[in-house]
């Protein structure tokens, strides 16, 4: 029990710290778009990582039992992006997307803290919790949601803006990483889904205690 | 609510307290509360028991239906 009090306090801890470190960063970021003069800032990168682009003197020998099941190795590069700065009049609304995504990000964190604090009192299973938890679930669902919407429109902006065979697909990747535990999308809905089991158990136990 | 308690009307038939009833069936005095406002959401037949055996009644006596 000791044990489990500790820990949550080390959630507290680094929880309070990432609040804190977020929002020093948004008004870092926020003073130095305002007042610094350079176009830096506002950059956007185009990732190449199919690139069929062999880098020089790399060489990668498989073990002689496992020869046979390797055709062939090859080093390919795969930090060759393009970054494109683009003109200072897109810099405020940019900033202005960016300010909100950060700030629906830190109000994550806040209610996320504030269920981890309520662990350690008695009111743990309230409907103050099943609201945070369901906020938590939407608000990262609009984010995922928010993110492939910019996913979508920088590979648009890639394709139609450049030439589209600098960003040909030339293999298919095939990927054994679960998205689904890293995509805020499925983050939110699992969140969605706890916080129905806590309402269904809150329920149930208020339903036990007024058993008389 | 459709099921209305009586359990205040069969005290005072009886003169009886709520103290006094809380203690005999083996409730606390806020269950006790809890049930004779109403807000109780299920009763025990364990606890129905032991109330008409104390108050010398039926569950008739205690709980009443009413249609809304």
């Amino acid at each position: 029990m000791k044990r489990n009090k500790l820990l949550i306090k080390f959630c507290i801890g680094i929880l309070t710290f990432a609040r804190l470190a977020s929002v020093i960063g948004v008004i870092v970021m926020i003073f130095i778009v305002l007042t610094s003069k350079s176009d830096d800032y506002l950059t956007m990168e185009v990732h190449r990582d199919h690139l069929n682009e062999t880098i020089q003197g790399g060489e990668l020998l498989p073990k002689p039992e496992y020869e046979h099941l390797i055709a062939e190795t090859k080093l390919v590069s795969v930090t060759n992006n393009f970054e494109v700065a683009f003109e200072n009049y897109l810099r405020l609304p940019v900033l202005v997307i960016v300010t909100v995504f950060m700030g629906f990000s830190i109000y994550v964190i806040h209610l996320l803290l504030q269920f981890v604090k309520s662990a350690l009192s008695e009111d743990f299973f309230s409907y103050q919790n099943v609201t945070r938890i369901r906020l938590m679930g939407l608000i990262l669902i609009g984010l995922g949601m928010f993110s492939s919407i910019f996913d979508i429109w920088i590979n648009w902006i890639s394709r139609s803006f450049f030439e589209a065979d600098m960003m040909e697909t030339a293999t298919v990747k095939v990927n054994f990483t679960p998205d689904v535990l890293t995509n805020t999308l499925f983050i939110g809905l699992i969140a969605l889904i706890v916080a129905q089991a806590f309402d269904y158990g809150l329920k149930l136990k208020e339903e036990q205690e007024l058993t008389i | 609510m459709a099921i209305i308690v009586n359990l205040d009307v069969m005290l005072a038939k009886r003169k009886m307290q709520s103290k006094e009833l809380a203690e005999a069936v083996g409730i606390t005095l806020a269950n006790l509360s809890i049930l004779k406002t109403g807000k109780a959401k299920a009763v025990r037949f364990s606890t129905l028991e032991a109330i008409c055996k104390v108050l010398d009644c039926q569950p008739g006596d205690i709980l009443e239906f009413k249609n809304d």
